[in-house]
Parts: structure tokens; C-alpha cells; sequence
């Protein structure tokens, strides 16, 4: 009898959580033939462990499991290699599967327009912008230079004497906004000293704290440590307003050079995917973001949120691919 | 007096934080997944680290670095396991213990060889923690001096020093050596984005990748060499046990060797991009130095274990250093780590140790016991391991093909290194029927593009001055003792050399 | 031939060609012109060095009679040598079937017939009841090890799951 009861009540309680895992969302679109994962989800990751790419694959497994978003397991592959190309062209060898993601950022751009990569944006099923990075400029704290100006002006007095460190390699989100603050206070791009530094922030920031090099261009979450420690001082930040945690640092705004520059990441499928796949990835997605994880882990990782969906996405990309071009022309990538 | 006081009342709360049972249980749990992620070919500790981040979700950030940690130090009590019984090393920075452990096996003595690198492992681990106990500030400050010219003067001495002291004729290490760095070129330039000696294959644009090659040059051409052994029927796995604990004599031996070896193992692995290669190189190089029988070195000299063995795990423990004070990741395991405590909302940086000292001395505590904990484990793992030897040859052999072609996918989930894999395993081949020396090949090929980009930063940031290297003191005295381990080496060969023809001659 | 004069040819051949392709390199846009040919031209002299002195010190020997002489080759050593190569050739074969089909057919059958190959291979195809069982053991504890424990992702192939 108690045993029944109790039996009964668990049945009940598992159905209203089934109404709850279901929802509305779901029943919206129940005219529309459905689609579920079919086996184990593979997020690719087109990098080594520990960077960047690495961490939104892991944001995004943690939250889509802990969340209970999807009920098949989810893995990450890396594949790194051509600044993300090799991992992107191995997403497309699974063309039309909906099992298959991989993550991607503003390289996919740059690597297209600078010519070490065919692919673009358009040989994949584009899903969601995720989120973003802002770009500073460091230099180390006992430093002469307090702002943008005094440091460029010193640079184009004397760039011999001040090699400015950059990393992974040239052509990307960190070199590109240093070459765009150059153009903007006359300095030109041919006489900057650049050292590259294959480790990036790992061997970037010990170059800087030991004198090495006079200047980094970097993301921002790689010396706000240093920053807060009072071991750097950063120059400014490439984002619209002053950020909550840096409320003294100026952006680039600010200090009267027209530039945000957002080092965004978004999420893609292989080419080939069906409505179907589309919409189930875009409704789980949309609930990824909304997600209190996703909001906690984003912070500790020191990215922001940048959502936006497949076509505000899509908008952006052909937006961002024009402008983009223009800028590198301008500062002299592009011939 | 009062740092003193401070520091130790830190460990005491390092101490606590490490003996919890459930910080025991993971330091247990991680030390073993690393010991046999160490033993599989391909596997390296930055994977077993990532395979763990999820797990780590469910931690405490205390415990989550603890059992990190246990992971990449038990890497190195498992890499040197196959280089000592096969010859084949189970990730860089065991090369070097195949230079006397292999030779020690064949002798019947890989169950000392094994207790040795295991003892060896273990003095390496504790003098390294105490060393970071007491001068993690100082050393970590020193390290930042380290600009490029001094990267460049490091690994060039490494690598010189490393092939006038090994075995056989010392032009042919040379040339085994520019073979290493012509394969290290190939790819992307990372200072201007040139692509070179690609032949337009796309497969090769990110560059030659080491462990590929490593795989290749010993694990596949040792099956091949192994092959021509079944053929003449004579048994090789006459591998007797051995007598599995070092005998009071052996210990005293390897005693000083390990005493200087964990200190220099240590202190290099600090330095930012260097690891434990080229630890266990200079080490090496040390002992055949200052020893007084260096003609034993590579014949089974059971210091020629013990030495690399100790300085690759201090290196480890130095590579934590930069991590724990400046929140900098000196390596790709290192990297893995900062970001699994990012995510648990602790970011290493320079208040780490202010901001959380549960974090940073419960990790440097839990060493101690983690090593402890590791020698009880691989001490009693040396008899059924050895054991294993006793396969014979014609199951040994294709199981040995098979983990390295399945061992070499991971690395970049693509076939064509299985191409690449077998080309180097005919390579090896080849160069062992020409005695030349494989070792150069595969370390040049490991440091060569660091040795490369680092000399040309170093040109970048003088304006191009060469005299840069000559300027800055402590490239300086590398470059000196480059040029001195050459000197000294080719008049040991023409000395021999000289002995040679007088005794042909009497 | 003798083994320092082949190494000392290799190393020369390689050099040349080395030095060769180097010197071909374009020049580049960014960056310091000189940069990303300086190294390789350093270790391409290296190689033609190394080279050198080996061959020079080779027909000096040879001059003064202290060269090594390869040991002749019996009837035995040259079909047992003969043998050797074949292995080794079949080994690379199997190597390269097993990456064509890796991909397709899926990790735990492909590496099934590779395993099955080498075996037959070196341990004969008289033992084929020992050969499948360790063909089949190996690849079922290898793929439970890396694809379930360390979550590596093995292609799964025609056996979905």
C-alpha cells in the first residue's frame, strides 16, 4: 500500500518534470518534423587545451550537461592547426550530420582575407555568436607611458627602441588592433618592431615583466591579473564603454581614436545541415544563453556575453567581412 | 626569522589542506592515471589533464590543482618505463633515460634500472618541493631575466653538449642534429607567417610534429631491427628480473648525481618554454662530465638513469612555479591547468598566493605526499612489469606496431601521420644500420623551432646585432661552455682516435 | 661503401638540397626580409659540413688502409636480409591500408585487420587462434581505453554506437 503510494508519486513527480524539460518551447514547434541528436555530440575545439577555443567548448559542454539541454553525452575534440582550418575542415568531413559542432572567432575572417585559408564562414552551417574578448594594449608598470598618446608618440619617435610583443602569430585580432591605433596616431606600420611569440600570453606577459619587449597587444583577460597585481598598466581597452572591473582604464574611445574591436567566438555545424538539425540547435542554444552557468563561467573566464542568433549572426558576418577588409587595407595587410 | 615563521605556518596550512581523505583519494587516483598515461605512447600529461576537467567541476578548487598536479608528476614516474624495458621512450623528456636504462635491461638489470628511475623519480620530486618552498619568489623573479639571446645560448648548449657527450662519432651526431633542425623549419614561420619546405602539402603547413617522429625513430624501427632477431632465432628475452631493489652500492652511486640533478632539473624547468628535455639533457651531460668512468655512460651506467630521472621531475615541479606565483603558464600542461582553475573561479596570478594560500601551498604540500604516494605505488609495479618482458618477441612485436600506429592518431586525429610514422620508422632504420646516433635527430627536432624563434627574437629586439648573444652575461657563459664541450670533445675523439691507429700499429 | 661515407653522402645530398630550397624561399612582406632564411642557411651549412668531414675522414682512412671493412655477405645473411625487407615492406603496406580505411569503416574493425596482418606476419599463420585473440583483445581494450576512459574521438565507423 505505502510502497504504491509512494511509487505513485514518484511517477508524478518524473512527469512533471518531463512538462518541465519539454515546455512551451517545444510544443511551438511541433508542426515542424523534429530532430535529436542521434550518438555522442563532438564540439571541436580547433586549438590546444587551454586556450580560448578550448575554453567556450568546455563552457558550452558544462553548460549544456549540467543544464540538462541535451541528453546525449558531449565530447571535445582538438584538432588544432592554420589558425583553426584543419579543425574546421574536420567538421565539414561530417557534412550534413547534426552531431557535430565546432566553435570559431574572428580568425575565421582574417585567416579568409589574408589569404592563408579558403574557407569561410559560408562552407559552414553558422548557428550563434556566443560571445567576446576585448582587446588592450600593456605595457609593464614602471613604464614612463600613462596613455595611448605619450606611448605611440614614443614609438614613432623611436621604434627601433621599443619591440612590441604579439602572439600566436601576425594577422590576427591582437595584431590588427595594434596596427589600427598605429595608423590612427601616425606611426607607420612598416617601421613597428614586432616580436611574435608562438606561446602566446604564456611567453608574452613573462617577456614584458622581464623588460624584453616594451609593449603586448593581447587580449585582455591575459593581463588583467598582472594588471590588478599592479605588475602592468594597460593603455586602454577596445571596448564601447569602461568595464565594470577596470574602472580606471580608458577605452580606446575615449582617448579619441574611432575604435571597438570585439574578439568575438560563435558556434557552427558542417555544411549541409538540415532545417531540422537547425532549429533544434538554435532553440537549445537560445537556452544555453540564458543559462545562470553559462553567465558564472563566461565571468570567471573573463569573456563577455555577445549572443546572437543564426540570422542576426549571419547579418554580422557579411557586415564584419566588408569592414574588415577596409581595415586591413588600411593598415596595410591587404595589397 | 618572520618570513621563515610565516612560511612555515603556510605549509602547516598546506599540510591540512593535503591529508583531507578526499584530497588523499584524488592525489592517489591522479598519480596513477598519470603514471599509465605516461606508459601509453601518443598519451602526454596535458591530455590526462584535459580528460579530467569535468570531473573537476565537482571540486573544490584545492583539490581540483592537487589532483592536476598528481597527474603530471605521476606522468613522469610512468614516461621512462618503456624507454628502460624497450627503447622506446614514452614522451620527450624520457629520451635520455634510454641512453643507459635500455643498455641496463639488456644487461638483466631492468628491475634495478626501473627501482632506480623510480627512486631517482622521487628524490627529484621532494628536493624540487622543498626548493619551492623556500624559493619560489626568488627563482621565479630570476627566470623573468631569461630574455631570448639566453633562451638561445641555453638550447644551444643543451643540444651540443648533449651530442659531443653521447655515444659514437661526433660528426655524425652533427649531422644527425642539422637533419633534426631541417625537420623543425618545415611549416609556418610563426615571426613572419612564410610557409617553408611544405612541398605544398597542407598536412605539413603546422610542422612536423615531434612525438610523431619520436614514435617512428624508436618504437616502429626497434620492431623493425627486432624483426631481422626472430629471423635468427636467437631469443633476445633473456631479460632475467634482475635484482629489483638497488643494492647499497648502487644508491651510493647515484646519491651526489641525484643530489646535483634535482636542483638543475628544477631551476630549468622554471624557465619560461624550456621543459624537461632539456633538464634531463644537461643532466646527463653533467654526470658524464664530472663522473670519474664516463666511459660507462651508455653502456648501462645506472647514474645515467638516475641523473635525467631526478631533474625531469624537479623540472615538473619548477614548471609549476610560474603557474602558482605569476599565474603564467610555461607549457601546454601548465596551460591546461590555469584554465580548469579559471573555470572554478580561482585565476592564478601574482595575489594567488595572498588570495587563496589554501590553493597554492594545499598543491605544494600535497607533493610531498603525492610523491610519497607514487613510490609506493611504482616500487612494487617494477616486478610484474619486468615480467612483461617475458612475452615473447612474436607477440611483443605486433602489440608494440599496434599501440604506436594507434598511439599516433590522437596526436592529430589524421592518417597521414601514419605515413609520416612509417617513413621515420625506415629512417630509424636506416640510421641505426649507419650507426648514426637517432637522439640529436629528435631533440633538435623538439627545440629547434623555440631555438630558432628565440634567436631570431633576440636579432628583432637588437636591431639585428648578433653581438647580442656575446653581451648579455649569462649568454654569454653558455656560449663559452658550448665552445668548450665542443673543443673538449673533438680532442677526445682524436685522442681515441690516436690510440686506435697505435694499436693497429703495434 | 662504408657506413661513414653513406652517412656523409646523406648529409651532403640533404644539405644541398636543403641549402637549395632555402634559398628559394620568397621574400616576405612583413617582417625582417633576412629572418626566415637566416636559421635554415646556418643548418643547411651545418649538414654540408658534417657531411664533408665525414667523407673527407673516409677516403683518408681508406688512403691509410685503416678503413673498416664491411664483412662479406653469405648466402645465409643475404636471404635472411632479404626476408628482413620483406617484413618490413608488408609492416608499411599494412600501416597504409589501415589509415585508408581508419576513417571510413571505423576504429575497432579496421584496427582489428591491421593487428590481424602483423601477427600473421610474425608470429605465422599456423598460431591463428592465438592471432585473433589478441588481435581482437587489442582492439577492443584499446578503444575502451582511449574512446571510453581518455575520450579520445576514434572514428566509430560502419559500427555506430
Amino acid at each position: 500500500m505505502k510502497v504504491t503510494r509512494r511509487i505513485l508519486r514518484a511517477v508524478f513527480v518524473m512527469l512533471c518534470a518531463a512538462m518541465m524539460i519539454v515546455g512551451p518551447g517545444h510544443m511551438a514547434g511541433a508542426t515542424m518534423k523534429t530532430w535529436k541528436p542521434t550518438g555522442t555530440i563532438e564540439i571541436i575545439a580547433p586549438a590546444n587545451p587551454g586556450g580560448g577555443w578550448d575554453m567556450l567548448a568546455r563552457i558550452m559542454q558544462r553548460t549544456l550537461t549540467e543544464g540538462k539541454l541535451v541528453d546525449r553525452p558531449i565530447i571535445i575534440t582538438h584538432k588544432p592547426g592554420g589558425g583553426g582550418a584543419t579543425g574546421w575542415t574536420y567538421l565539414n568531413r561530417h557534412q550534413g550530420s547534426g552531431n557535430y559542432l565546432a566553435v570559431n572567432s574572428s580568425l575565421i575572417l582574417f585567416n579568409n582575407l589574408l589569404g592563408s585559408s579558403e574557407l569561410t564562414y559560408k562552407d559552414f552551417t553558422v548557428l550563434a555568436n556566443l560571445e567576446t574578448e576585448w582587446e588592450a594594449v600593456a605595457v609593464s608598470a614602471d613604464s614612463p607611458y600613462k596613455t595611448g598618446k605619450e606611448f605611440f608618440e614614443a614609438l614613432k619617435a623611436n621604434p627601433a627602441k621599443m619591440p612590441i610583443g604579439v602572439g600566436p602569430s601576425l594577422g590576427n585580432d591582437d595584431h590588427v588592433q595594434f596596427l589600427m591605433l598605429a595608423t590612427t596616431y601616425g606611426v607607420p606600420a612598416k617601421s613597428i618592431n614586432f616580436v611574435v611569440y608562438p606561446g602566446a600570453g604564456g611567453e608574452l606577459v613573462p617577456a614584458l615583466l622581464g623588460g624584453h619587449i616594451k609593449g603586448l597587444t593581447i587580449g585582455l583577460g591575459e593581463v588583467l591579473e598582472q594588471y590588478k597585481a599592479g605588475k602592468m598598466r594597460i593603455l586602454g581597452v577596445s571596448s564601447e564603454e569602461r568595464l565594470e572591473e577596470l574602472p580606471d582604464v580608458p577605452t580606446w574611445k575615449e582617448q579619441g581614436v574611432d575604435l571597438v574591436f570585439a574578439h568575438w567566438r560563435g558556434v557552427m555545424g558542417p555544411k549541409g545541415m538540415t532545417p531540422e538539425q537547425v532549429a533544434y540547435w538554435e532553440d537549445v542554444i537560445a537556452k544555453m544563453v540564458q543559462h545562470p552557468l553559462w553567465f558564472e563561467q563566461l565571468a570567471n573566464m573573463e569573456q563577455y556575453p555577445f549572443y546572437m542568433n543564426k540570422a542576426k549572426y549571419e547579418a554580422f558576418l557579411a557586415e564584419q567581412t566588408a569592414s574588415m577588409k577596409s581595415l586591413l587595407t588600411e593598415v596595410g595587410l591587404i595589397k | 626569522m618572520n618570513l621563515q615563521l610565516g612560511t612555515f605556518s603556510y605549509l602547516m596550512l598546506g599540510f591540512r589542506q593535503a591529508i583531507t581523505p578526499i584530497n588523499l583519494v584524488w592525489l592517489t587516483a591522479g598519480g596513477l592515471l598519470g603514471t599509465i598515461i605516461g606508459m601509453l605512447p601518443g598519451l602526454g600529461p596535458a591530455t590526462g589533464i584535459a580528460v579530467l576537467i569535468p570531473i573537476t567541476y565537482g571540486m573544490n578548487p584545492a583539490t581540483a590543482l592537487i589532483t592536476m598536479a598528481a597527474i603530471y608528476y605521476g606522468a613522469m614516474f610512468g614516461g621512462s618505463r618503456s624507454s628502460i624495458m624497450l627503447n622506446i621512450p614514452g614522451c620527450a623528456s624520457s629520451i635520455v633515460t634510454c641512453f643507459d636504462g635500455y643498455p641496463m635491461t639488456q644487461k638483466g638489470e631492468a628491475g634495478k634500472a626501473l627501482a632506480t628511475s623510480a627512486i631517482a623519480s622521487f628524490v627529484g620530486g621532494m628536493i624540487s618541493v622543498v626548493m619551492m618552498i623556500f624559493l619560489t619568489m626568488p627563482v621565479a623573479n630570476a627566470a623573468l631575466k631569461f630574455g631570448p639571446a639566453e633562451m638561445f645560448s641555453v638550447m644551444l648548449f643543451a643540444l651540443t653538449a648533449t651530442v659531443a657527450l653521447s655515444q659514437g662519432s661526433i660528426v655524425k651526431g652533427f649531422a644527425s642534429l642539422a637533419i633534426g633542425f631541417m625537420l623543425s623549419t618545415i611549416g609556418i614561420d610563426a615571426q613572419t607567417g612564410l610557409q617553408r619546405f611544405t612541398l605544398g602539402i597542407t598536412e605539413l603547413q603546422d610542422g612536423v610534429d615531434f612525438l610523431v617522429v619520436m614514435i617512428g625513430l624508436y618504437a616502429v624501427a626497434e620492431v623493425f631491427r627486432n624483426y631481422s632477431a626472430i629471423d635468427r632465432k636467437y631469443e633476445i628475452s633473456t631479460k632475467s628480473i634482475g635484482k629489483v631493489f638497488m643494492t647499497r652500492e648502487d644508491l651510493k652511486k647515484c646519491l651526489m648525481p641525484m643530489l646535483r640533478s634535482s636542483p638543475l632539473g628544477f631551476v630549468v624547468g622554471v624557465l619560461p618554454g624550456m621543459g624537461g628535455s632539456i633538464a634531463t639533457m644537461m643532466a646527463y651531460a653533467m654526470e658524464k662530465q664530472i663522473s670519474r668512468h664516463p666511459e660507462e655512460f651508455g653502456k648501462g651506467a645506472i647514474e645515467g638513469v638516475a641523473a635525467p630521472e631526478a631533474a625531469n621531475n624537479a623540472a615538473s615541479s619548477g614548471a609549476m612555479v610560474p603557474l602558482l606565483t605569476m599565474g603564467i603558464p610555461g607549457s601546454g600542461t601548465t596551460a591546461v591547468m590555469l584554465g580548469a582553475l579559471m573555470m572554478l573561479g580561482v585565476r592564478p596570478g601574482p595575489l594567488l598566493f595572498q588570495q587563496h594560500p589554501e590553493v597554492a601551498w594545499g598543491v605544494i604540500a600535497s607533493m610531498i605526499v603525492g610523491n610519497v604516494i607514487l613510490i609506493i605505488i611504482n616500487l612494487p609495479l617494477v616486478v610484474p612489469l619486468v615480467r612483461l618482458l617475458n612475452i615473447p618477441q612474436r607477440i611483443l612485436l605486433p602489440i608494440i606496431m599496434g599501440l604506436a600506429f594507434m598511439g599516433t592518431y590522437p596526436i592529430n586525429y589524421s592518417t597521414f601521420d601514419f605515413f609520416l610514422l612509417s617513413l621515420f620508422g625506415l629512417v630509424g632504420y636506416a640510421m641505426s644500420r649507419l650507426d648514426m646516433p637517432i637522439p640529436p635527430l629528435v631533440l633538435a627536432l623538439i627545440l629547434g623551432s623555440n631555438a630558432e624563434q628565440s634567436m631570431r627574437r633576440a636579432l628583432t629586439i637588437s636591431n639585428g646585432n648578433p653581438m647580442t648573444f656575446l653581451q648579455k652575461p649569462i649568454s654569454l657563459v653558455f656560449i663559452i661552455l658550448t665552445v668548450l664541450s665542443l673543443v673538449y670533445s673533438f680532442t677526445r675523439e682524436a685522442k681515441a682516435k690516436r690510440k686506435r691507429s697505435e694499436g693497429v700499429a703495434a | 661503401m662504408t657506413k661513414n661515407l653513406a652517412a656523409g653522402l646523406i648529409s651532403l645530398v640533404l644539405g644541398v638540397v636543403y641549402l637549395f630550397m632555402t634559398l628559394r624561399l620568397p621574400d616576405v612582406s612583413i617582417g625582417d626580409p633576412l629572418g626566415p632564411k637566416l636559421f635554415p642557411v646556418l643548418v643547411g651549412m651545418g649538414a654540408l659540413i658534417s657531411g664533408a668531414l665525414l667523407v673527407v675522414g673516409d677516403i683518408r682512412a681508406a688512403k691509410g688502409g685503416g678503413r673498416q671493412r664491411a664483412d662479406e655477405e653469405t648466402a645465409v645473411e643475404r636471404s635472411a636480409r632479404k626476408a628482413l625487407y620483406g617484413k618490413i615492406g608488408l609492416t608499411i603496406l599494412a600501416g597504409m591500408v589501415y589509415g585508408f580505411i581508419l576513417d571510413t569503416v571505423g576504429y575497432l574493425i579496421s584496427t582489428f585487420v591491421f593487428m590481424m596482418i602483423l601477427m600473421c606476419l610474425v608470429n605465422t599463420i599456423r598460431r591463428m587462434a592465438e592471432n585473433t585473440i589478441i588481435s581482437l583483445g587489442f582492439s577492443v581494450v584499446t578503444y575502451v581505453l582511449f574512446a571510453t576512459i581518455f575520450q579520445v574521438s576514434l572514428p566509430r565507423g560502419i559500427l555506430a554506437f
